[in-house]
């Protein structure tokens, strides 16, 4: 089953939970086209999605996220398929948009909340596993010299 | 001399245009204006600035006005990402408050957020700033010790995350002492990674 994985703030908006909290993690900001999230077919594709993560904000920490299935979002509008613009390029193809009006992002959102969904973690230490076992040269050169640096603070 | 921030909205306020032409000046040669003061930001000015780091579409201007403003500019900051807190979003405001506090007195105005600030996601957000700092001191860590005792789980959350990216040892026993007591499981797990970390 494909799944569709959203990064959001913290685990406390979604395991509370704060319906206020849950909406704005769903909002879209002024001149934007759509709220960003990422199709996995398997545990491997959510790992890697998840590591790229932090190649993104190059700061090594754990990552947040919800995943719900593609098969209910369809039902609340379309899932466009864009290009992604993560350090990683082989998780590129995965990225998808979700080009709705407000009332449909949170007509989603509420039915997340509802069907108990529930947001998980990544730790810190297994986002490094994940990217340090991924071949170098699949990261653009700013983030396989992050990586080869140990993942460094900026 | 620059006016305290304070003062220079109020400036503003009198002088009703004066923020407009300040703007067109800044806009027509920025740099030209480097060494005077450019603390004349009305909170609008400073929302737009706010908004612009956050998209990711900042100019130079934008981010100096911000860090310029200070406690103002930590406002603005709060106030626009806490409209849309979206982790995103939460991660930019957060880079760019950490940025703020490289500032004098910002550091104290994010930390004083982080402590007072009615609204959890922005207490939260200032938290995540702390622990995005590039060195950390003492006061940081207290700040970020104390949020383990805040009563909404969000900031709890945080500031155990921001621990654990900080990396003082120092806050281990802060640490233990918050999973002593902590009732929520998610946060706890969270707090066990924390030490787990900075036991080595």
């Amino acid at each position: 089953m494909a799944l569709l994985v959203r990064f959001v703030g913290s685990l406390a908006a979604w395991n509370e939970p704060n319906r206020e909290r849950v909406l704005g993690n769903f909002a879209l900001r002024e001149g934007e086209s759509g709220l960003s999230v990422w199709h996995t077919s398997s545990d491997r594709e959510r790992e890697l999605v998840l590591g790229a993560r932090c190649l993104h904000k190059r700061r090594l920490e754990a990552v947040t996220y919800i995943q719900f299935a593609e098969e209910v979002a369809r039902t609340y509008g379309p899932i466009t398929i864009t290009p992604g613009d993560s350090p990683l390029g082989i998780i590129n193809s995965l990225h998808r948009e979700l080009r709705w009006s407000g009332e449909q992002l949170v007509a989603l959102a509420d039915a997340l909340l509802t069907s108990g969904v529930k947001a998980a973690r990544m730790q810190k230490g297994a986002v490094k596993k994940v990217l340090e076992e991924i071949d170098a040269e699949d990261f653009t050169a700013p983030a396989r010299a992050w990586v080869l640096g140990g993942f460094q603070r900026s | 001399m620059t006016p305290p921030p304070a003062l220079a909205v109020e400036m503003v306020a009198d002088e009703g245009t004066a923020t407009s032409e300040f703007e067109r000046q800044l806009h027509a040669d920025p740099f030209q204006l480097r060494e005077q003061s450019y603390s004349v930001y009305t909170e609008e000015v400073l929302r737009r600035a706010a908004d612009a780091v956050i998209l990711q579409t900042e100019t130079e201007l934008d981010r100096r006005r911000l860090r310029d403003a200070g406690p103002l500019g930590v406002r603005a900051l709060l106030d626009e990402a806490g409209r849309t807190p979206r982790e995103e979003v939460l991660h930019l405001g957060a880079e760019a408050l950490a940025k703020v506090c490289e500032t004098s007195g910002g550091l104290d105005s994010v930390a004083s957020e982080a402590m007072t600030h009615p609204n959890p996601v922005k207490r939260a957000l200032a938290i995540r700033a702390l622990g995005y700092l590039p060195e950390h001191g003492p006061a940081q860590v207290l700040v970020l010790q104390r949020a383990l005792e805040d009563a909404h789980p969000e900031v709890r959350e945080t500031a155990a995350n921001a621990l654990s990216e900080v990396g003082d040892a120092a806050a281990l026993p802060s640490l233990r002492a918050a999973l002593a007591r902590e009732k929520t499981e998610y946060i706890a797990d969270i707090l066990r990674e924390t030490i787990e970390e900075l036991e080595g």
